[in-house]
């Protein structure tokens, strides 16, 4: 008996340290929004599905997989294979986490970009989905979505690793460490990058990558250069996008605070504040910024001068990480992070349609953007890659993929008529 | 339950780190370090509760042997256990329960520095709704997770050895205070606890964000500290420090002399007749009485030792004629 005490001691011991460790996780998921795109003639989805994998996704086809990155190329068999590498590579690619959209390069558009977060790596594919190459191995995080500049073939890779890499496509750098290759690479980015950066044109400095950084500051890099021509400091943090609209870059911050930075000296236009850290993207139509926080409350100011034009925020009650977008007759869409769809009537800020009492029935947390279709269509990615469609002003929602519930869509679609 | 761990334990945590943060100069580090303390120092009394108990049934270890040599029934060396504590006025559960209601804070701890970490965007997103409503502690997310030479948010090695090192010590003078043991088995067991626990927790803090590695190095270094105040033992020296000894020279000569005296103690005729060393106790059968318990069985018998140290001599196997024709 002592000796069994002994190991129960010694297991205990050992249990309790991994017990505590795995009582968090600490994976990244992603959140890149799904977005609709054209493939040999098909309208297929790019989206994050199954949690490591970028799809294009056919959702109208009985075999709906057009290819899964880095898991099944164009025409391979429709089975992940983990030891299988895409064509195009050398090994196996182990992603986890893509957080910026896929963004299109090249003439055509032929190949898509998108950044792996665990792996640092940046990857080509070709649009068809037969083949893919590394652009760039950052050997740190990649959580900021790629910028690609107008010439359609240089791109801007932000980092984590302090550091914004300018790369050409046509002939990317073979290696980061002895720094030959680049277009150019800014050292004097203060912290971290998660946000996505913008492009704004200057008068005075040129084109500009507006980059912000979880240390709170916006940084302006001439982008013929990667000279930075002005630095503003927040009051917090900034994982929030870049927004550029007629001269001026909105971002929120985690200091609650809106601002609106003029884009020729960085100076602030206006500020305007919020209930909670500011982690949404900004939506700026029709001269109005529209924008949630993490209280979820929406807010919407006049985009030249900050006045508010609601009487108040709008509250969905729940917290707010997508961001906001607009349907073809021009209701504003929110999604909370537990799913509940919202319409909002812009000029007023009144709730047109959704309860926000009964979130939608996805199994999972909604953090990614939604995508709107030309038919009323919402087409959500949850947090573990399950892609749902729903319609605009419905509480129903249906599973498209990876298994897609057709009875569940047929009611959908009779509740629309 | 989700609100008392979370609301009353792992959010106020979690608060606190940040605010201790913020006033240790935006340092994430020497907050992780400062909140370890403060969290040993709450616990401080636990911690007493637990060294008296060890402390304790240490020296009653003697009585506990005789017990064990003198009652071959369970049930019956079971009272006579118990009356002995009694008597000494001695709680068996003194040492388990200030161990078992520190292990949720620890639990807590750990979760709350990885989560105030923030190390990828969802972690950080989930922290945002922990923290209370107040601008200086939602202003100073995220935290800068830069501290002396390593990113807290990030593995490291040199930090995995540092921590390897303080559990090495910590046990080594965990060792060092306890009486030495007679038992075989029980020394096999430290002398394995003693590398295998640095190990495991160099190994463990290789795997995880090294702002985890800050909290068991400070953790281990305020036990070998608390060990080495109430213990104050005098047998440390710089030599046995540097080695690989699990015992003290000091400690050593005692068990030595200890288990001299226990060989030239007349054995005893319902003792073993044989002596199985503790590594073979798994795939050999033992020649013992049939009705005696195997614990009897496998406790020191002074007539075994002598036989197994005469056929050591003689270049034998130290096992009995029976276990070789086996």
């Amino acid at each position: 008996m002592p000796r069994r005490r002994r190991w129960l001691g010694l297991a205990l011991l050992v249990a309790i340290p991994i017990l505590a460790a795995c009582t968090v996780s600490n994976d990244p998921d992603g959140w890149a929004p799904p977005v609709v795109t054209e493939i040999d003639g098909r309208t297929v989805i790019l989206a994050r599905v199954d949690n490591n994998l970028l799809g294009a996704i056919d959702v109208d086809q009985a075999d709906p997989i057009v290819w899964l990155f880095p898991g099944i190329a164009a025409g391979q068999p429709a089975s992940v294979d983990d030891e299988r590498p895409f064509p195009g590579l050398d090994d196996p690619v182990d992603a986890q986490g893509f957080y910026g959209p896929p963004v299109p390069i090249g003439a055509d558009d032929a190949e898509l970009v998108i950044a792996d977060h665990s792996e640092g790596i940046v990857y080509a594919i070709r649009r068809d989905g037969s083949s893919a190459r590394i652009l760039l191995d950052t050997e740190d995080r990649v959580i900021a979505g790629i910028v690609v500049a107008d010439d359609a073939r240089t791109i801007f890779v932000a980092s984590t690793d302090d550091h914004v890499y300018a790369i050409d496509t046509a002939r990317p750098p073979t290696n980061i460490d002895d720094r030959k290759g680049f277009t150019w690479i800014a050292d004097d980015i203060d912290g971290r990058v998660w946000g996505t950066p913008a492009l704004a044109e200057s008068s005075a400095h040129g084109t500009l990558l507006l980059v912000p950084t979880m240390n709170g500051s916006v940084t302006a890099l001439r982008t013929s250069d990667g000279v930075a021509a002005w630095s503003f400091e927040s009051g917090g943090g900034i994982a929030s996008d870049i927004t550029v609209v007629d001269g001026l870059a909105y971002v929120g911050a985690f200091d609650g605070i809106f601002y609106a930075l003029d884009v020729e000296s960085g100076d602030v236009h206006w500020r305007a504040q919020g209930s909670n850290w500011f982690w949404t993207s900004a939506l700026v139509a029709n001269g109005v910024v529209y924008v949630g926080d993490l209280d979820g409350d929406i807010w919407a100011w006049d985009a030249q001068t900050g006045a508010s034009i609601w009487a108040g925020a709008f509250h969905a009650l729940e917290r707010i990480r997508a961001g906001l977008t607009l349907t073809a007759a021009g209701e504003l869409v929110v999604i909370t992070r537990e799913g509940t769809l919202l319409g909002v009537d812009p000029s007023t800020g009144e709730r047109i349609w959704g309860d926000p009492a009964n979130p939608l029935q996805t199994s999972n947390r909604v953090l990614a953007t939604p995508l709107i279709l030309a038919d009323d269509s919402v087409v959500l990615s949850d947090d573990q890659g399950v892609l749902w469609r729903t319609r605009v002003g419905s509480g129903r929602v249906c599973e498209i993929f990876p298994e897609r519930n057709s009875d569940c869509e047929r009611l959908l679609d009779a509740d629309q008529s | 339950m989700g609100f008392l761990w979370n609301d009353l334990l792992v959010n106020p945590m979690i608060n606190a780190l940040i605010i201790l943060s913020n006033a240790l100069f935006d340092n994430f580090g020497l907050a992780i370090i400062a909140f370890t303390i403060v969290i040993r120092l709450a616990t401080f009394p636990l911690t007493i509760r637990q060294l008296r108990t060890t402390r304790a049934m240490q020296e009653m270890q003697p009585q506990l042997q005789e017990i064990q040599k003198k009652y071959k029934d369970p049930k019956r060396r079971q009272q006579e256990m118990m009356k002995l504590y009694r008597e000494v006025g001695f709680n068996p559960l003194g040492c388990i329960v200030p161990f078992a209601v520190q292990i949720p804070i620890w639990i807590a701890l750990f979760q709350v520095i990885r989560r105030t970490l923030g190390t990828t965007p969802e972690a950080l997103l989930g922290l945002s709704s922990r923290l209370y409503d107040w601008d200086f502690i939602t202003h100073s997310v995220p935290l800068n997770s830069e501290f002396l030479f390593i990113d807290l948010a990030e593995r490291s090695v040199p930090l995995a050895i540092l921590v390897a090192v303080a559990t090495f010590y910590q046990q080594k003078l965990s060792t060092a205070t306890r009486s030495p043991s007679k038992d075989d088995r029980q020394a096999a067991t430290n002398k394995m606890l003693l590398y295998l626990m640095p190990l495991m927790f160099g190994w463990f803090t290789l795997t995880v964000p090294a702002g985890l590695g800050v909290y068991w190095f400070t953790t281990s270094l305020v036990g070998i500290a608390t060990s080495y105040l109430y213990y104050k033992p005098d047998n440390i020296t710089l030599r046995w420090l540097v080695s690989l000894d699990a015992l003290p020279p000091s400690a050593k000569a005692r068990a030595f002399q200890e288990s001299q005296k226990a060989s030239e103690a007349p054995a005893k005729p319902a003792q073993l007749t044989t002596e199985t060393p503790a590594s073979d106790t798994a795939d050999t059968p033992l020649n013992t009485d049939d009705d005696r318990p195997a614990d009897d069985a496998n406790s020191s018998s002074a007539a075994a030792r002598r036989r197994r140290r005469r056929r050591r001599r003689r270049g034998g196997s130290g096992r009995s004629k029976s276990e070789r024709a086996d």
